[in-house]
């Protein structure tokens, strides 16, 4: 039997993908969540193998609440379920630790097939992003820096973005142009695999930059 | 005013002016009787040319020492003046008694015998004290003392040459009656080696206070400069002319010789604010010195061409005098302007700003062309206009001074101020009473613009704002819930097992919903805002390339040199492109895609494809018109063509200048 915590704010959609797995063999739901915070607790309780999490939550987001359980129990299989399909966001939450990634109009026997990988260990993911997610991961990521796949300069922009500089402010204080700052934010965005400013800040943060 | 209040009052300085004025004019007025007595003429006599030093020292040098009593030259200028003045004057004296006027008038030997020697220091301080201390009173360094000690043995011993020198040796003829002796100095054996000595202290000097001006040129920069290279100018002028007139003994190069410093000082405090004097004052009364010497050259043309023709009956001399009254009243209103600008020209000024008010130019620009106008046409420092209190178009060719405020009226409700950075005069109030409506409609139209322009802006913030409430709408409602609902379909199709018909309709009704989140999920894709602040516009549109993946390959050439760009203009590249490219994959089948980014005064963005053209039903579509509109809105344009190498290109340009 393959426990399920569900982790989603959308009432109707969790209603439909709680039925769902309910009538699923060998699947029993262990509870559900509409919030990160709730689904870490929840987590902690009940101990489930597998956590479908919608990425999109009211609080902090699914990317975090993944790191947060897989910090406390990294053994639990999380499959991400979310509306956008963008290398950004599937790269993001790849990071954070997620065995998988499912977009919402998956069908019952995708999501059903998935879930059963995940709790056997396998890695899931929808057809196309594959071979992308593997090219970014592609990058080495030994070594005892933070973010080795970052230059000495990345970095540096890095951490000022994480104390909350803007890109005119990081320009200013580092005498390059503002044009030279958004080509290295680009392309620490894409060596982390991240969407946007604010889980840049959250990945730097995590590493202790 | 800024000035201190000064120690000299200005009626001590009128007082002053006017009292050389007198010495000057009294002079003039016994000369018809000492030409009756037989002597040497005003010019051959050297007395022409101590008025013209009287009068072109003195009345500059009373005005700096009235408003700046703290500039030594000023008070070196004064001083030049009032003994050439008194010099003049006590010679004239001195001629009257001792040609027998009146059987001769008290002490008229003693003060003769001064003046003859009077003028020496005065004309030995300009050519070195004055240069040499020019502009700040002060030697250029310590290093100049030698200079300076040179300056003062020069003016004492020439002084003292002429002093001892015995009245009937002096070296004009025709002063004195026959046989008339005069003084004899004691020592006078002296005079002349004191002389000589005296001159070739003052050659030395001369040039060593040229040397100094030269050493301050190259050292100074900016405004003093331009003051000193004035002086600079003026003082080789000035020696070239003693020069021409010692060695070729010549009155007129002397006559003229006192000229050049005092013209250049006045242009250095007129138009390059040397000692920051009151710019006004100083120009009335140049002007004032400019009238009465063209006055003065008027009546004594007329004058002259009596003496000329003795025999021409006075009615002849009234004819020429009428014709030369209309020269004189030109030449008078070209140096009003030269001094004042046009503000006397009422009818020029307008024209003038009207030239400008018409000749176009963004809203921005206008008001900025106005105030140089009316700065170049009123020659004062600076113009500004300001609305409600900020300063919103300014024209200034030197630092702030003194300002007057001048309100703008626009159907009698104040628009603005305008701001003229000098004391005016009743005049000036009246022409700028005839201008001021006028740049009151432009000020109008500049905040007319400058709301457009903000609510241009508003709108189109309105517009991102709508868009993102949709996207929102879309992702964390419609999305899930047409999600939610193909489950419940799902599950319906699992309830009526054994019915293939509902079973068939319920699995193709569950397709359909999934199908339809596919399309949300790219609408969704399309409303999300590009992260231009992140990445700026040329890495927004290689993300957004890399979200075709799979379908189409996008480069992206960007200019390596882009200028910050106004964030409207980005957003509307960004959305023009994406639309391009969701064209070229969507309708044009096209594999590979290359964006173009260029700027100069536009940006160009170019889009171009190698798929099979855009369908005709498509380029009535939506797509096309937004694209379109988004170019048009910002003020550029936008170009769809097949290119005879296929494919289809999409040109749009975009200002980059921001309007208003």
């Amino acid at each position: 039997m393959t426990k399920v915590v569900v982790v989603e704010d959308h009432p109707m959609f969790a209603e439909g993908l709680i039925a769902l797995l309910g009538d699923l063999d060998g699947i029993e739901v262990a509870g559900h969540a509409a919030t990160g915070e709730e689904a870490i607790e929840l987590v902690a309780a009940t101990g489930p193998d597998v956590v479908l999490m919608d990425l999109q939550l009211p609080g902090i987001s699914g990317v975090e609440a993944t790191r947060a359980i897989l910090r406390d129990d990294p053994g639990v299989a999380v499959l991400a379920l979310t509306m956008l399909s963008d290398d950004a966001t599937i790269l993001e939450v790849v990071r954070a630790g997620a065995r998988g990634y499912l977009l919402k109009e998956a069908t019952p026997d995708e999501i059903a097939r998935s879930v059963a990988a995940v709790a056997a260990g396998q890695v899931v993911f929808g057809p196309g992003a594959g071979a992308r997610i593997l090219a970014a991961l592609a990058s080495p990521s030994v070594g005892v820096r933070p973010f080795p796949e970052l230059t000495d300069r990345e970095a540096e922009v890095l951490g000022l973005i994480a104390t909350g500089l803007t890109n005119h402010a990081i320009a200013g204080r580092l005498f390059l142009s503002e044009k030279t700052i958004r080509n290295h934010v680009s392309n620490i965005f894409a060596k982390l695999g991240v969407a946007d400013r604010a889980a840049a800040v959250a990945r730097a943060r995590d590493a202790g930059l | 005013m800024r000035t201190p209040r000064s120690p000299w009052p200005v009626w001590a300085g009128a007082a002053f002016a006017g009292l050389l004025l007198l010495l000057v004019a009294g002079s003039l007025a016994v000369e018809p009787r000492l030409r009756e007595l037989g002597v040497t003429g005003f010019v051959a006599r050297f007395d022409a040319f101590r008025a013209s030093g009287a009068l072109a020292f003195g009345i500059p040098g009373v005005i700096v020492v009235v408003r700046r009593p703290e500039v030594r030259v000023g008070w070196i200028m004064l001083a030049v003046g009032a003994v050439q003045g008194v010099s003049l004057a006590l010679g004239s004296y001195g001629l009257l008694g001792i040609n027998g006027v009146d059987g001769g008038l008290p002490l008229d030997d003693q003060l003769m015998w001064i003046s003859n020697w009077g003028w020496t220091p005065a004309y030995l301080a300009v050519p070195t004290l004055f240069l040499l201390l020019f502009p700040d009173g002060r030697l250029p360094s310590r290093r100049w003392r030698p200079a300076a000690v040179l300056t003062w043995a020069a003016i004492v011993l020439a002084t003292l040459g002429w002093a001892l020198l015995p009245m009937a040796d002096v070296d004009v003829a025709g002063l004195y009656p026959p046989g008339y002796q005069g003084l004899v100095p004691p020592w006078n054996g002296l005079a002349m080696p004191a002389q000589t000595a005296g001159l070739v202290c003052g050659a030395l000097a001369a040039a060593a206070a040229l040397a100094s001006l030269v050493y301050r040129y190259r050292r100074s920069s900016g405004e003093v400069r331009r003051q000193v290279q004035w002086v600079l100018a003026a003082g080789l002028v000035t020696l070239v002319l003693l020069i021409v007139a010692q060695v070729g003994n010549s009155g007129l190069p002397l006559l003229l010789a006192p000229l050049p410093l005092p013209v250049a000082v006045t242009v250095a405090v007129v138009f390059h604010r040397l000692w920051d004097i009151d710019l006004l004052l100083v120009r009335t009364l140049t002007l004032g010195a400019l009238s009465l010497t063209l006055l003065a050259a008027y009546a004594g043309s007329v004058l002259l061409l009596g003496r000329l023709f003795p025999e021409m009956p006075l009615v002849a001399v009234a004819v020429v005098a009428a014709l030369a009254q209309p020269a004189y009243g030109r030449i008078r209103a070209r140096a009003n302007r030269l001094v004042f600008g046009e503000r006397d020209d009422p009818v020029a000024a307008l024209r003038r700003l009207g030239d400008r008010l018409s000749g176009g130019g963004l809203p921005g620009e206008l008001l900025g062309q106005v105030a140089e106008s009316l700065g170049r046409t009123l020659r004062v420092r600076r113009v500004a206009v300001e609305e409600d209190g900020v300063v919103v178009a300014e024209w200034s060719t030197g630092p702030e001074g003194p300002v007057e405020r001048f309100p703008l009226l626009h159907r009698g409700e104040q628009v603005g101020t305008l701001v003229v950075g000098e004391p005016l005069r009743v005049r000036d109030r009246e022409v700028l009473a005839e201008l001021a409506p006028h740049i009151a409609v432009a000020v109008r139209a500049h905040r007319l613009g400058a709301d457009l322009e903000r609510s241009h802006q508003r709108l189109l913030a309105a517009r991102e704002e709508e868009r993102n409430r949709l996207l929102h709408e879309l992702h964390d409602g419609v999305g899930p819930t047409l999600a939610a609902l193909a489950f419940q379909a799902d599950r319906g199709r699992r309830l009526v097992d054994g019915q293939p018909e509902a079973e068939r309709l319920l699995e193709a009704l569950a397709a359909r919903i999934r199908s339809t989140v596919v399309d949300v999920r790219a609408i969704v894709n399309d409303l999300r805002p590009p992260p231009l602040e992140d990445l700026g516009l040329a890495g927004a549109l290689a993300e957004l390339g890399r979200g075709f993946a799979g379908s189409l390959v996008v480069e992206v050439d960007a200019a390596a040199d882009l200028p910050p760009m106004p964030a409207t203009v980005e957003l509307a590249a960004y959305r023009i492109a994406a639309e391009a490219l969701t064209n070229a994959a969507r309708h044009a089948a096209a594999s590979h895609c290359q964006i173009r980014l260029r700027a100069a005064r536009d940006l160009e963005l170019r889009v171009d494809d190698d798929g099979i053209g855009i369908p005709d039903q498509v380029r009535r579509g939506v797509g096309l018109g937004s694209m379109r509109r988004r170019a048009v809105e910002l003020g550029g344009s936008f170009d769809l063509a097949t290119p005879g190498t296929g494919g289809t290109r999409v040109l749009v340009t975009l200002p980059l200048r921001e309007a208003g």
